[in-house]
């Protein structure tokens, strides 16, 4: 086997209760890595056209790369894969924190879990003893207790699981694992409610071993200085966490305020990383084998939200309940963050559905009675932090909110579908895209829907960190949409290859390590000669695999690769992009053709070939 | 004083770099679980490394019923002998810092005997590790 | 004379005391003379923040916006100000 692989996976049926241990197939490491790539491999194998996202043919894919649990910088990632409940196609998300890298040392690369368990069960892992156990005391326990209590039955076991919003299957609801790590988005959270699985607590007491270790402690070297020099690894995310990116967000017109009326917040200042630093940062800490340390420990001891005690809340938090909510406290934003890690919630997904209820309660398009007898007007603290509840539980409105943004507008009708910001189904994140076109394409193109983390462009096109390797140097422009399909392209291949192994993109989105340290990296942990061009193509072959699914299997259309009417016919009103709506056509052409797709948005027969997916073509 | 490698828990962020890079410099792995340094994470943001501080009286050694673990006088380490140890757990009960631990599957204890290199020390981001020389 | 607001963020807020501050120059001064006013106002700690080290451009990453838009796609530091024009010192802040 590869270095930095353990080698074996879980494959385990909830309904039969048979666990089974399988060896890694060595054809399938080198063309997919891990991560993403896996997930996409396994979904293409595994799953049709007529999976129920919520029933028991849906798999849920713990996953992991290669570099997890390693001493590769931010070596920490686990992965969730599954057909998405939100969206009705791929659904992948990642969550740090220790849990993965445990998974490892347990002896594992991956756990497959299907089918659905006639009653509530979590799994234990420890180390070659695999069981699944009776969760009906945990059943209804929100995450922190859940995590508490299997800690003390296992002592020094990880955990991952789910909270309420994940067993009522809200359609928003994470997985999360180390008490406040979250894989948000999509859903998954749901997904493993419908198996009627509580948590998977590890204990792994096994080594890792790679193919170079002389090798890798001198890339490692010469990684770790860059990061130590980089003024944004080195002081500004350990100093001021990513909230630092609100104050700059709002700067450039791109932080979205009001469900995406606008880009500029009037209340930033008061809701930005240097604010949190000032009043409620307790410590700095870091997620396992990273030294960026960008987590925000922040703890409330008096006053209306005394008690809050939890990691962040990060800048796409703090944007979904602050600014797109209209509030500017941000102790009220770090109760919702809490609230949202107990209850097992994406934070960016229920920080949509909170503003879109607000706009049609500000636009009369819901009665005071029928948002839960709230004055759910932007602004008002109080009424987002009950609504997040209520979601979580499907009470009253949040049982509308609770099926997605997309499917509530259907239900709401009136036209509320005017205001439901998603793409695909999956609501948008924290960057307006008429004050970053790039981003705009971003949305668009994502394989899991409104997703900004393929990758996140605006850290070239807003904050000049540039990718030299890839061709991206110089000042770009953000409110044009020329040149931007060459952008995204470029950014996405040193991201997404992060998202194979294992590690954080905070290492590659401000140019501190480029595609080639990336490379080594992976080269010296499996054995593998590997150059920046392999790179590429390993990205470039996941990510068509994924739209290949998409396309193939999970019934979408390429016209679906588009953004909320607002953002393509309501002109900004106010700030730098002040009149600007995203241009996507342009964009988007630019794009397919880029990446070898035709006009219409379907990857061409011959780059299936070229990336050695020849098995999509006896679908297509 | 003894040579010893100290740990600043007001630095330590609980990155547990430090575990990967003394499993990996004293056994070519990774495996938290079989490194001589464990950082230890608790409520209310604690982050604590756990590591030999190589007491002049180590309560490990006077409890050892086999006398497995032995100063060097000239830096006063305290070695641990893993043939000689029989991993009865009294040493990890006995000392004061948590900062003993069994090795997986096998039945002998894990401490800090300061190597060569300390790459925990180089590794740490916080410089939360600390060599003090004899 | 005209009057110019400026917004700066992250470690220069504890530099300068605030985040805004409003500075009153001569008509058409450039991004660069309201720089060496800043400096003049707020010393060295501020200069060694946001120049490079041998003092001929913003430090790495730097940027100035003017209204919003990134100078380095105006004149950069010779861009022209305007009356009641935001100008926005931005140090390497990331994220996302």
């Amino acid at each position: 086997m590869l270095g930095g692989y353990t080698g074996k996976y879980l494959d385990i049926n909830l309904e039969t209760g048979t666990i089974d241990k399988k060896n890694l197939d060595e054809n399938m490491t080198k063309q997919f890595i891990g991560g993403g790539g896996f997930i996409a491999r396994i979904l293409w194998e595994e799953l049709s056209s007529d999976t129920d996202p919520l029933g028991p043919e849906n798999l849920l894919i713990l996953m992991t790369g290669p570099m997890t649990g390693t001493l590769a910088p931010t070596g920490n990632s686990w992965y969730v894969g599954f057909r998405s409940p939100t969206t009705g196609i791929y659904g992948e998300g990642r969550g740090g924190g220790y849990w993965g890298p445990e998974l490892k040392y347990a002896g594992y690369d991956y756990v497959i879990l299907r089918g659905k368990s006639p009653k509530p069960v979590y799994l234990w892992i420890n180390n070659e003893e695999v069981t699944l156990k009776d969760a009906e005391h945990l059943w209804g326990k929100d995450f922190f207790d859940t995590t508490h209590q299997l800690e003390a039955d296992h002592p020094g076991a990880k955990v991952l699981g789910i909270g309420p919003a994940g067993e009522n299957l809200v359609k928003c609801a994470s997985i999360m694992s180390d008490l406040y790590r979250s894989a948000g988005r999509g859903g998954a959270g749901a997904v493993m409610g419908s198996k009627n699985l509580k948590a998977v607590a590890v204990y792994g007491s096994q080594d890792i071993k790679i193919a170079d270790p002389e090798g890798f402690k001198e890339i490692l070297a010469e990684a770790n200085k860059l990061i130590y020099e980089h003024p944004a690894t080195a002081t500004l995310l350990p100093d001021y966490g990513t909230a630092s990116l609100v104050n700059g967000m709002n700067a450039f017109g791109a932080l979205p305020t009001r469900n995406f009326q606008s880009g500029v917040f009037e209340g930033a200042e008061n809701i930005s990383g240097e604010k949190m630093a000032e009043t409620i940062l307790t410590k700095t800490r870091s997620c396992f084998a990273c030294n960026i340390r960008c987590t925000r420990y922040t703890m409330i001891s008096e006053g209306e939200y005394a008690g809050v005690e939890s990691e962040g809340p990060e800048y796409e938090t703090v944007d979904a309940f602050g600014a797109r909510c209209g509030v500017d406290n941000m102790e009220a934003i770090a109760m919702a963050n809490m609230n949202a890690n107990r209850l097992g919630m994406d934070t960016i997904s229920a920080g949509t559905l909170i503003s879109f209820a607000m706009e049609l309660h500000e636009k009369g398009i819901l009665t005071k009675e029928e948002c839960n007898d709230l004055d759910l007007n932007f602004g008002n603290h109080k009424a987002m932090n009950t609504l997040l509840q209520d979601i979580a539980y499907r009470k009253g409105l949040g049982d509308t909110l609770a099926e997605g943004v997309r499917e509530a507008a259907n239900r709401i009708g009136k036209g509320a579908e005017k205001y439901a910001m998603h793409v695909k189904g999956l609501e948008l994140t924290a960057t307006e895209p008429r004050a970053a076109q790039d981003s705009g394409l971003g949305h668009a193109i994502a394989n899991r829907g409104g997703d900004h983390l393929r990758p996140w462009s605006p850290a070239f096109t807003l904050f000049g960190f540039g990718n030299e390797e890839m061709g991206l140097t110089g000042t770009a422009d953000p409110i044009i949409p020329g040149d931007k399909a060459r952008v995204v392209d470029a950014m996405e291949k040193t991201a997404v290859f992060t998202d194979l192994n294992g590690m954080c993109k905070f290492t590659v989105l401000c140019n501190t390590l480029a595609p080639s340290h990336l490379a080594k990296l992976y080269s010296t942990i499996t054995g593998l000669p590997f150059a920046t061009d392999d790179l590429v193509k390993s990205v470039d072959r996941t990510l068509t695999l994924q739209r290949a699914l998409n396309l193939y299997k999970f019934g979408m259309k390429p016209e679906q690769d588009t953004l909320p009417e607002r953002l393509l016919k309501e002109p900004a009103p106010n700030g730098p992009a002040k009149g600007k709506v995203v241009e996507l056509a342009p964009m988007l052409k630019e794009y397919y053709e880029h990446k070898g797709w035709d006009e219409a948005g379907y990857p061409k027969a011959e780059r299936y070939d070229e990336l050695g997916l020849g098995f999509v073509k006896d679908q297509m | 004083m003894a040579k010893k490698v100290l740990a600043v828990k007001e630095k330590c962020v609980g990155c547990r770099m430090c575990e990967l890079a003394c499993s990996m410099n004293l056994e070519n792995v990774f495996n938290p679980k079989r490194s001589r340094v464990q950082v230890e994470r608790g409520m209310q943001a604690l982050d604590l490394p756990h590591i030999c501080y190589q007491c002049d009286d180590a309560p490990c050694a006077e409890t050892c019923p086999v006398d497995a673990i032995t100063i060097d006088a000239s830096t006063g380490v305290w070695h641990l002998d893993q043939e000689t140890c029989i991993g009865c757990e009294q040493c990890i009960d006995a000392c004061p810092y948590g900062a003993i631990f069994m090795e997986p599957g096998k039945a002998y204890v894990l401490k800090c005997e300061v190597c060569e290199g300390v790459y925990c020390k180089e590794i740490c981001p916080t410089n939360a590790l600390e060599l003090q020389e004899a | 004379m005209m009057t110019i607001t400026v917004k700066v963020m992250g470690p220069l807020i504890k530099i300068v005391g605030k985040s805004t501050i409003t500075v009153s120059l001569p008509s058409e001064a450039t991004l660069r003379m309201l720089l060496d006013h800043l400096f003049e106002c707020y010393g060295d700690e501020l200069k060694n923040e946001v120049l490079n080290e041998d003092r001929t451009d913003l430090a790495p990453y730097y940027k100035l916006l003017v209204d919003g838009r990134n100078s380095k796609l105006m004149a950069y530091l010779d861009t022209k100000l305007q009356e009641g024009q935001l100008v926005h010192v931005m140090p390497p802040i990331a994220g996302g």
